[in-house]
């Protein structure tokens, strides 16, 4: 396998069974987190395979390579801490449809036009919670999460990630792709898991693949 | 009886075959991705597929469709993360015989290769 995502500098390695082991994880935990969103939209959601990259905040072509569905748009942010701590950064499209969702989450007709955003926070709970249960029960950890928050209405996350008073400079990154068509809605999620804590992280992964 | 395993996933090809039934011998072949799972089938190699399903280069309900189209006996066990009763209902129309959520265990695999008939 090429990769040209790795960054050459960072000084730990992840070799290809930790990469292997970390992404498949994480197609695991989305997997989970897609079917319990599925049922709110009735409607499949479409997954994009996970990508792993190192990002460095400080290099702007890092952030740009991760974040390449989706550029622009809604950021949310949701942290989550317990055994590693980190945070979930959803982008979505401008433009989804939001009725189906909407009533499956008891929102009347007015409140989801006015209130598309706390849609979304409540879209991003549910993939990110779903999502973070799934990589702490595969890897027998405590995780908790934060609420979402709305960090941006229009901007590229790459001035998001530059400006940000975020808790990291340099992170393994997991990006995954996801799209409902009856919503018009593409999404790019990423996974941010700031360096510092990446040694327990391969430990659990070690300990997996013994 | 000829196995071959195809997921994109390193650990979760290793994790099929530390599953697999103890009594039963035969040739293993691993498959990274779709398109090399549908030539072992084309080649013979594979009496049972466990197929996996979100992978690059061709998925698995790409697979199962060309196993379809080309009339290509194969017991097809689907193994997947992406669960969704819609992605079942697909596979399970292209003639896969049966379909596993992710993560595997030895239990999940002996049920349902029990319940279809393999075991």
């Amino acid at each position: 396998m090429t990769d040209t995502s790795m960054h050459p500098e960072v000084p730990i390695e992840v070799d290809e069974l930790r990469k292997d082991a970390l992404q498949e994880i994480f197609n695991i935990s989305m997997g989970q987190a897609a079917d319990s969103l599925a049922c709110l939209v009735k409607d499949r959601v479409y997954l994009s395979v996970p990508q792993m990259h190192w990002v460095e905040k400080s290099d702007v072509q890092d952030l740009k390579a991760a974040m390449k569905r989706v550029p622009k748009g809604i950021i949310i942010c949701q942290p989550f801490s317990g055994y590693l701590k980190g945070e979930i950064l959803v982008c979505y499209e401008q433009g989804a449809d939001f009725t189906v969702i909407g009533e499956s989450l008891a929102y009347t007709k007015e409140q989801v036009q006015k209130w598309q955003h706390e849609l979304l926070l409540d879209i991003t709970n549910i993939l990110g919670g779903a999502c973070l249960r799934g990589v702490a029960d595969q890897l027998n950890i405590r995780l908790e999460f934060g609420a979402p928050n709305l960090i941006d209405r229009h901007s590229e996350v790459t001035t998001i990630l530059l400006n940000s008073s975020s808790i990291w400079d340099k992170a393994l990154v997991m990006e995954i792709g996801f799209s409902v068509q009856s919503m018009s809605m593409t999404s790019d999620i990423l996974i941010c898991m700031p360096e510092q804590y990446i040694n327990k992280l391969f430990k659990c992964i070690d300990h997996l693949l013994e | 009886m000829k196995i071959t395993v195809c997921d994109d996933s390193l650990m979760s090809r290793k994790s099929v075959i530390r599953a697999l039934p103890e009594t039963w011998s035969g040739a293993i072949t691993q498959c990274k991705h779709g398109l090399e799972a549908l030539e072992a089938c084309r080649a013979g190699l594979a009496d049972i597929l466990f197929l996996d399903l979100t992978m690059p280069i061709m998925d698995g309900l790409e697979v199962l469709t060309r196993l379809k189209s080309e009339q290509i006996k194969v017991s097809v066990i689907v193994i997947s993360a992406d669960f969704q009763p819609k992605v079942q209902q697909q596979v399970m129309q292209l003639g896969a015989l049966a379909f596993i959520n992710k993560p595997l265990t030895q239990e999940k695999l002996e049920g349902t290769l029990k319940q279809v008939g393999l075991l």
